[in-house]
């Protein structure tokens, strides 16, 4: 079985994100393969772990810098990776979707695995594109996986509950989490990281043509700043706290 | 020629939800703008009361019903709804930003080649475009995203917006639809807890964390939140040590919630967890470490031991009998 795993590497969740002058800075931010999609790549190594063979492929798009995210990924047990390498960052989903659609179309893995959101940019929308332009279903913000005669059962919350869904493999299938525990890579698996192959491919190379995106960041600002707000010793200024909760604050 | 606004409804439970009300409120103003008029799609099996209900709100609503409709699907609400859009001219549509809402608007705008901006918290009209402001990197910046296709897709943060005015009666029209087999099949639904409410649409949110010591004391909580009509958050920590569920977890590995009113109890304030709350209106928060970073961001800051503070916060509450 083929599982080809969507990583995305961007500013680690404790980065400070800076903003000047309407633009992000991400020049001193620390970068790491995102939680979801962690929990991606772990599902994949566990189901070929469990099934005695496989192989578990990573696929990355973006700068030299991402390289190291692949390693991380290589180094927790994938056994290779596509890299599409891009000069910057691309920030345009359907670009990210179509460049990721013609990797995957070589590759043609029976399951496709990504986290159901990055984290920078908090879209959710890569793992559907990716879908749709292949032809096949998708399931998102699935918690639980079970694999069987070519079928895919899926548990994803709803509200009050959780349901249980059927899709036929090939398919996309996008983590939540609860899903699993994401391994650490051993220094054993850092260690054969460095050989594992990494096929390095520009968009160019995959015959893929960026038109203008369908939207633009226009600017960036820090979000307000919130003023002090009053402070309270003690359980008896409860009492008074719930006061102003209804006559000051009005929330009550 | 102006083009008008389409607002996708959700319900559940025979109810229109509270998000789609806001969605169309937001599709009123934005219709406003362009000189154009607010229509509703509302699609499900055995629905024409809901129909009926949201023609209140908006010029046209648009029912498509199907018996394979009666769950929702992404697949087989995209089947349903493409065509339609497809031979219609919207110029923006709009969806609450609640799971399915997310989940459906991807697939919409994947099927449909257009741009989505999900999880926003305003919305304009721009050279006759819409522009939208939304949360990035989990809160620690805003962006101002221009969307140029047409249609744009947009889904807005609960309780962010304002809800719908009634207007003057509007028509219900039935669609004809065909929805052929589905690929993604639901086989089972788990109810896990009847009548919770959902975090990410509550007006109230009452969150414990590690302050609590002990799972038990998590019961506090659930007193709490019941004396006040809200509904329970957790942060990772309590997540994590596996005192409640996942589904609990407010935060940027969570879920983001915008109620009117959030109450932070022994819970530290890490970046992470004000990620997910920070948008809240009204932050109460009570800590027995004065150091706690949620006093910076709380309205209003109790430095106490949650175990003493608490029972009597839930007694005044019980008191106003506020729900």
């Amino acid at each position: 079985m083929k599982i080809a795993v969507l990583v995305k590497y961007c500013p680690d969740s404790e980065a400070m994100v800076k903003v000047m002058a309407g633009k992000l800075d991400l020049s001193e931010v620390k970068f790491s393969v995102g939680p979801y999609d962690e929990y991606a790549s772990e599902e994949a190594l566990r189901i070929v772990e469990k099934a005695g063979e496989g192989e578990v492929v990573i696929l990355n798009v973006g700068p030299e810098r991402n390289n190291k995210g692949i390693k991380d990924e290589l180094a927790r047990g994938a056994h290779r990776a596509v890299h599409v390498l891009t000069e910057e960052e691309v920030r345009c989903p359907e670009h990210v979707a179509r460049l990721l659609a013609a990797a995957l179309k070589e590759e043609n893995p029976d399951l496709i695995l990504c986290g159901w959101k990055g984290i920078d940019f908090d879209l959710g929308t890569v793992g559907t594109l990716v879908a749709e332009r292949l032809g096949v279903p998708i399931v998102s913000v699935v918690t639980r996986l079970e694999l069987s005669d070519g079928k895919a059962r899926c548990t994803r919350p709803v509200d009050g509950g959780d349901e249980i869904i059927e899709v036929s493999l090939p398919a996309v299938i996008a983590a939540q989490k609860g899903l699993n525990e994401p391994r650490y890579p051993s220094l054993k698996g850092i260690m054969a990281a460095k050989k594992k192959p990494v096929k390095v491919v520009t968009p160019a190379e995959l015959g893929v043509e960026l038109s203008p995106a369908g939207s633009e960041y226009i600017s960036f600002e820090k979000p307000a700043a919130k003023q002090a707000g009053k402070r309270f010793e003690g359980r008896e200024s409860v009492p008074e706290v719930v006061r102003l909760l209804r006559e000051e604050a009005k929330v009550l | 020629m102006p083009k008008d606004v389409l607002v996708i409804a959700e319900h559940r439970g025979g109810k229109i939800k509270k998000v789609t009300t806001e969605a169309i409120g937001a599709a009123q103003s934005l219709a406003e703008a362009l000189r154009s008029s607010v229509h509703i799609a509302v699609l499900g099996s055995g629905v024409e009361d809901l129909a009926d209900e949201l023609s209140r709100y908006g010029r046209q609503v648009f029912l498509l019903e199907d018996p394979k409709l009666e769950f929702y699907s992404n697949d087989g609400y995209a089947q349903a709804l493409a065509p339609f859009i497809r031979s219609r001219d919207y110029s923006i549509m709009l969806l609450g930003a609640t799971p399915t809402g997310r989940d459906l608007s991807a697939m919409l705008a994947a099927r449909l080649e257009v741009s989505l901006a999900p999880d926003c918290t305003a919305l304009q009209i721009e050279n006759g475009k819409l522009a939208v402001t939304r949360p990035v990197f989990a809160g620690k910046a805003i962006a101002k995203v221009a969307i140029n296709t047409t249609p744009a897709i947009a889904t807005i943060r609960p309780n962010t917006f304002p809800v719908a005015e009634n207007s003057d009666g509007g028509t219900v029209e039935r669609i004809p639809c065909t929805v052929g087999d589905l690929r993604v099949v639901i086989k089972e639904v788990v109810q896990k807890a009847a009548g919770r409410m959902e975090l990410t649409e509550a007006d109230i949110v009452v969150s414990g964390g590690r302050g609590l010591k002990e799972p038990g004391n998590y019961r506090l909580i659930e007193e709490l939140a019941e004396a006040i009509g809200g509904a329970t958050g957790a942060s990772r920590a309590i997540v994590d040590a596996e005192w409640v569920d996942h589904s609990m977890q407010v935060g940027q590995t969570g879920k983001t919630v915008s109620p009117k009113l959030y109450i932070a109890i022994g819970i530290s304030g890490a970046i992470q967890h004000l990620a997910g709350m920070s948008s809240s209106k009204v932050i109460v928060a009570i800590n027995n470490n004065p150091d706690a970073p949620i006093f910076k961001v709380a309205d209003y800051g109790i430095v106490a031991d949650a175990m003493d503070a608490v029972p009597l916060m839930i007694e005044e509450f019980r008191k106003l009998a506020v729900h």
